[in-house]
């Protein structure tokens, strides 16, 4: 399916992860990234490694796993897709799900900051604050007033 | 592991919180640490416009009868297994309100202000007053608006809030803003009113109250409403000959108009007073521009009344179920009537099944000739066919050449037992209702478990043999003489079901009584057969 005759799909362009890992990627599938193909836009030399500043070599792999998959345009449906995305998510440990969070957002790559997102938000649901916070292992940072003046604003929902 | 998590840019935060889909989880949310709490604060007001497949909070009516200074209002998530909140909404006292899928309820003040208000966060929205309708002042001590229905214009984040009132050009809109409300001429029908409104792709689809359906252009502002679909020959003809009401409702493109059946009778107290007893659904078959009925629609429940009409994918609640409130057009209807406001409830779609050592033939005219066969989803019974010479030949529903059932207690043609264990395997959560008067239904009733009812009838086979030895049913027993007695105790015990379904006795005391009527249940005198009513 490799094609020469548009000379743009064959180019390879190097990301530089922020403790310097280097890795040789399809210019379509970097051009997921919105922060990437602005970066490109602006380079005179596209064969210099391009920095992305505050993502590791083990979340860049696999922002790079993400954006590989959703660039090639096989013959996946939209059902299979959808079930890949799942697995994809599935996988990560909450540990990689924060800094995959952070480097989507700093990549500006919309599929993939939906897809973790949402991953996150299902942790959520149903749960207490009590229970979001073990989850996430978060600080109660609240006063005790604090936290009874929010309590009050919805205190249905802190009967029992 | 550090406490990262809470770190995570606003931003971030902001997204996830509009991820969530239920208002407690996103309560929960807000009350983690600061900086959730932070990011709650920043999306609360995008996260109620949000298009989310949440099964409504039902907002129970303003207690009437207690102090309520601090204007309790109680609030029914079906979601939560119908949980009852109470939430201090002092914004809402002495106001009419009308519920809508985007968290905003539409309050009308006494003083004719009118406003959205979203209870939980709060937030308030101005619309014009009711002054600047286009309403003859006459008609001001009839409480002119019918209703109010909140829309959101395709493909946009804008409210577009419709006002159906008394006269007969009686549709108006407000944006958020406006000074005034802005008249839909709507002569299509001429004596008919306008009776619901919604989206269907680009359009605003009106319908009247005879059925005809209209469209307006609004995105390209034309405010005139052009025929559609004329009036449907028969398909609403239930409906218009009584007192109904119908609803439009857009489900993945398909428009449904759901039909509500009512009808008047006279209280123990010889007050005349009004009920909901079904519901028809029926599907737009836009090609031949026909409308067709939907006899299951599955996962999906209604929620029509006084509020904006709406669905939702119901994964919790009672599945295909229709929620309805009381949107009786008079306030105070004249004479001896009871207040408004009470004729409202959830209709379950009750499953029907026949088991009966009778035959398919008999069976199926006596139920086709009530216009009744499509409401039993199971027919048990001995097959019959009619042969060439026009003889009815009925073979037995167990083959007992072949083999036995093993049931001593049964004909050897037709063991109701061995049937009804199959059914309650299929339906575990759900509670039966056993009605018969054989001796051969005597089998089943033994299976039946305490959360169940049987109803035998009185001096019959059935009842005589649960007589000798009631200890040996486990199910409360019904019994019943006649037809009436039947449909007057098998409602009752349905709507008590229905009661204790909401979990709170208070609720069901005050406000949500289920007003169903089973569909047809009372059999016709003449064939023998017994109907379990899978709860």
């Amino acid at each position: 399916m490799a094609s020469t005759s548009t000379s743009t799909l064959s180019r390879k362009l190097i990301l530089k992860s922020s403790d310097g890992e280097k890795f040789e990627v399809d210019e379509n599938v970097a051009m997921q990234s919105q922060t990437i193909k602005h970066m490109i836009e602006d380079l005179d030399d596209i064969n210099s490694p391009i920095p992305v500043s505050i993502v590791t070599g083990t979340i860049l792999s696999k922002v790079i796993e993400y954006c590989k998959k959703h660039a090639t345009e096989d013959s996946d449906s939209d059902e299979q897709l959808k079930q890949w995305d799942k697995e994809y998510a599935n996988n990560m440990d909450l540990n990689t799900l924060y800094y995959l969070l952070l480097a989507a957002n700093y990549m500006e790559i919309k599929g993939l900051l939906e897809l973790i997102t949402q991953c996150v938000a299902d942790m959520i649901k149903g749960k207490s604050p009590e229970e979001i916070r073990a989850h996430f292992n978060i600080k109660n940072d609240f006063t005790p007033q604090e936290e009874a003046n929010i309590r009050n604003e919805n205190p249905w929902a802190f009967e029992n | 592991m550090g406490d990262y998590w809470s770190m995570l840019p606003k931003d971030i935060l902001g997204i996830i919180a509009l991820k969530l889909d239920s208002i407690e989880d996103l309560v929960y949310f807000s009350a983690v640490c600061h900086s959730w709490n932070h990011a709650f604060n920043m999306v609360k007001l995008e996260w109620s416009r949000v298009d989310k497949p949440t099964t409504p909070w039902l907002l129970l009516g303003e207690p009437t009868n207690k102090n309520n200074d601090d204007g309790c209002r109680k609030i029914l998530s079906i979601e939560k297994n119908n949980k009852c909140y109470e939430l201090s909404l002092p914004e809402t006292f002495g106001a009419r309100c009308w519920g809508s899928p985007y968290g905003f309820i539409l309050m009308l003040h006494l003083n004719k202000k009118i406003e959205l208000f979203n209870p939980i966060t709060k937030a308030r929205l101005n619309l014009p007053s009711l002054q600047t309708l286009p309403i003859d002042p006459e008609d001001w001590q009839k409480l002119c608006v019918r209703k109010f229905i909140i829309l959101k214009m395709p493909q946009s984040d804008e409210f577009l809030v419709m006002a159906i009132h008394w006269r007969h050009d009686n549709l108006a809109f407000a944006r958020l803003g406006d000074q005034t409300w802005t008249p839909i001429h709507t002569s299509c029908a001429r004596y008919y009113q306008v009776i619901d409104v919604c989206f269907w792709d680009r359009l605003l689809l009106i319908l009247y109250q005879d059925g005809t359906l209209a469209y307006c252009d609004i995105m390209k502002s034309d405010f005139t409403a052009k025929l559609y679909l004329p009036v449907p020959c028969d398909v609403f003809r239930y409906v218009l000959a009584g007192n109904g009401e119908m609803y439009m409702v857009v489900i993945d493109g398909h428009l449904h108009v759901v039909s509500r059946m009512k009808e008047d009778f006279l209280d123990d107290d010889g007050y005349s007073d009004y009920r909901t007893y079904d519901f028809f659904v029926y599907k737009l078959d836009v090609e031949n521009k026909l409308w067709e009925k939907v006899e299951c629609l599955m996962d999906v429940s209604f929620f029509v009344g006084n509020n904006t009409s709406m669905f939702a994918n119901t994964s919790n609640a009672q599945r295909n179920a229709i929620y309805f409130t009381d949107d009786e057009k008079d306030f105070w209807r004249h004479g001896r009537v009871r207040f408004r406001g009470h004729d409202m409830g959830v209709l379950p779609r009750c499953d029907l099944r026949i088991v009966s050592d009778a035959n398919t033939f008999f069976i199926e005219t006596i139920l086709k000739h009530h216009g009744v066969l499509h409401c039993f989803s199971e027919i048990n019974t001995n097959s019959a066919i009619v042969d060439e010479d026009g003889r009815l030949r009925i073979s037995p529903f167990h083959d007992f050449n072949s083999s036995s059932h093993g049931c001593n207690l049964c004909p050897p043609n037709l063991c109701k037992g061995e049937i009804f264990t199959r059914i309650q395997a299929s339906s575990l959560e759900k509670r039966f209702i056993y009605v018969g008067d054989g001796k051969n239904d005597y089998c089943p009733s033994l299976k039946l478990t305490v959360k169940d009812y049987v109803m035998p009838r009185k001096h019959f086979p059935l009842w005589d043999a649960i007589c000798i030895d009631p200890a040996l049913i486990k199910a409360s027993i019904h019994e019943w003489e006649d037809g009436e007695e039947l449909e007057r105790s098998l409602i009752q015990l349905i709507s008590s079901l229905m009661i204790m379904k909401a979990d709170e006795v208070l609720i069901a005391e005050e406000y949500l009584f289920a007003d169903c009527k089973s569909d047809h249940v009372a059999a016709p005198e003449s064939f023998q057969k017994s109907v379990p009513v899978p709860h």
